[in-house]
């Protein structure tokens, strides 16, 4: 029995599912996080287990206990909100401090406990101050620390790093990543940025119009995507139909294939190209070349086809231009085959 | 700013210096000064005694106002935002309604017909305030919610096992408290310095400072211009303590 079950689970707003019959197991200790495109149900998911959506039918089960229809603050569950839900009028102690004094808990406990989470946030220089005096970054450690202080059984997040800038946000990503190994609280995260999800999750289901597309570990999402909607919400991938297959590459199938940018190389054209067994090859034209920091992107058209190829981008190399002339190579292993 | 000081600073000077004045006409400054009008003034039982009753009636009305208005203004924002849409276009009808409308409607509604009697005691102007106070608390108490995100605040808090009480007491109304002191702050004025409720609602039964000036406009300019002057000060003082009082409360 997982730590979180969730079962059966479904929530209409009129007649308009926002999702149905979810199933999903968080082991005690992980990161679950939850991805998908706006709308997809995923917010409202999350709410439904903090209890603050009720949900028309299934079950929720915390540490073994049915939380379904318990009120949110009965649940034993933290939350941190998109855009922080501080509590503006106190200071950063007294947010933290605020949840602790509804558990009626003695003033020097409250105390000792609220200063040793703010010396593991790194809030201590800022301890006395007002929410609107902090910098985005510093509101939603904040707000982390708001919900660790309590001990949660469960930890939610709501696109917590979205608000803040490319910067702040690696930083926190990492920091939060480190945080939980340091803890080992258990959490749902929600958000709609796939590195995000690949980096933080143990376990990562991708939503799709209220359900789930495929829930599995990060390699698993990344390498091996179930379904198209997966390809293309995950990974970048070059999204390939079997007209396609044939036209460029003269093979014929008949599913669909993804193929990651990195995982087809390319090179100057040579004479006589070396066919072997498993390997995929074509003629290409480059007709774009980006710098992506330590990757280079080259855009190329192979028979009227637009593909995108990843490079590693070597110190001292000569990139190809656009406009060459360049030859592909792609491994059958590196082919995933798609479910529609 | 020079204007400003001479458009709202110099006539309360004015009035102050010709309050004190002896003797001041034909000059830029007053001939000589004195006290004798402010004592005239002070040893005048009906200004004792309408000083009592309008502090007694801006105290009473600022202590109901808030009561019914303050919480009413809270729990529609919170939970009916249906209802508050309603609430937001009944609290200018006051202001559209003829003053003399509003106070016969008054009269009649405290005179019996309706079970409760209040006409000519201060009661009926106390309770008579409540419609116009609600739009001086309605706007800048709603300009103080509408800057903080009350449903994230709301599910944070319980999610911290908070009540809604406790959330309410705690979060929202020390949120909203500078624009709670601006509502008392103009609610006071309005009931000290009210002439056309007072005198409609209550007149002579129950004379307040403004009947008082009104009782006294027809003789001597100077006693006149010391009991403006008295007022001006009742007025600042009372507000300071509003104000203060508040204040504390926000900082603590």
């Amino acid at each position: 029995m997982s730590y979180v079950e969730i079962r059966n689970l479904s929530k209409r707003f009129g007649d308009t599912p926002v999702f149905e019959s979810i199933d999903l197991d968080v082991e005690k200790g992980s990161i679950c996080v939850l991805v998908g495109p706006s709308g997809c149900g995923k917010t409202t998911l999350l709410r439904a287990v903090a209890g603050l959506a009720a949900p028309d039918q299934g079950t929720i089960t915390i540490d073994g206990k049915d939380v379904t229809r318990l009120e949110a603050k009965q649940r034993g569950i933290g939350m941190v909100f998109q855009h922080y839900a501080l509590f503006p009028n106190m200071s950063v102690e007294q947010n933290l401090a605020f949840g602790l004094e509804q558990m009626k808990l003695p003033a020097t406990i409250i105390a000792k406990k609220v200063s040793r989470m703010v010396d593991l946030m790194g809030l201590g220089p800022r301890a006395k101050a007002r929410p609107a005096t902090l910098s985005g970054g510093q509101k939603q450690r904040v707000a982390l620390a708001r919900a660790l202080v309590l001990e949660p059984k469960l930890l939610l997040l709501d696109e917590p790093l979205s608000a803040l800038d490319a910067q702040i946000r690696k930083r926190l990503r990492d920091e939060l990543k480190k945080l939980q190994h340091e803890m080992g609280f258990t959490a749902i995260f929600v958000t709609h940025d796939q590195e995000e999800a690949l980096l933080l999750g143990d376990r990562i289901g991708v939503m799709q119009s209220g359900r789930f597309a495929q829930v599995g570990g990060p390699s698993e999402i990344y390498g091996h995507p179930a379904t198209m909607a997966v390809a293309k919400f995950i990974g970048d991938f070059n999204i390939l139909d079997p007209v396609t297959i044939e036209q460029v590459f003269n093979r014929k199938c008949c599913l669909n294939w993804a193929v990651h940018p990195q995982a087809i190389e390319i090179f100057r054209p040579i004479p006589k190209p070396k066919l072997s067994e498993g390997i995929y090859q074509a003629d290409v034209q480059i007709t774009g070349v980006h710098v992506l920091g330590c990757v280079l992107r080259y855009m190329v058209q192979a028979k009227g086809v637009a593909l995108k190829i990843d490079a590693l981008n070597r110190p001292n190399m000569t990139p190809m231009k656009k406009g060459d002339a360049a030859r592909i190579s792609l491994s059958a292993a590196d082919i995933c085959e798609l479910q529609n | 700013m020079g204007l400003v000081f001479a458009v709202q600073v110099l006539p309360i000077a004015a009035v102050a210096l010709n309050g004190f004045a002896t003797e001041w006409a034909g000059s830029v400054l007053p001939v000589g000064y004195t006290t004798q009008y402010m004592s005239q003034l002070f040893a005048d039982p009906r200004f004792t005694q309408a000083v009592g009753n309008s502090l007694l009636v801006a105290v009473g009305s600022l202590v109901v106002t808030s009561t019914i208005c303050v919480p009413a203004i809270l729990v529609a924002h919170c939970y009916f935002p249906i209802l508050d849409r309603w609430m937001g276009a009944l609290i200018i009808l006051p202001y559209a309604v003829p003053s003399i409308v509003l106070a016969l409607g008054l009269l009649r509604l405290y005179s019996g017909n309706y079970g409760v009697v209040l006409n000519g005691t201060p009661w009926v102007l106390i309770f008579g305030y409540i419609p116009l106070a609600a739009s001086l608390y309605y706007v800048p108490i709603k300009n103080n919610l509408r800057a903080i995100a009350l449903t994230e605040i709301f599910e944070a808090g319980r999610l911290v096992g908070a009540s809604d009480l406790a959330i309410m007491r705690r979060i929202v109304i020390p949120s909203i408290m500078p624009g709670l002191v601006v509502g008392l702050v103009m609610n006071f004025t309005l009931a000290i310095s009210d002439f056309v409720y007072a005198n409609l609602l209550v007149g002579g039964h129950f004379p307040t400072l403004q009947i008082f000036i009104g009782v006294l406009s027809g003789g001597s300019g100077r006693l006149i211009s010391a009991l403006i002057t008295a007022y001006f000060a009742v007025v600042l003082i009372a507000t300071s303590i509003v104000i203060w009082a508040t204040s504390r409360k926000i900082a603590s």
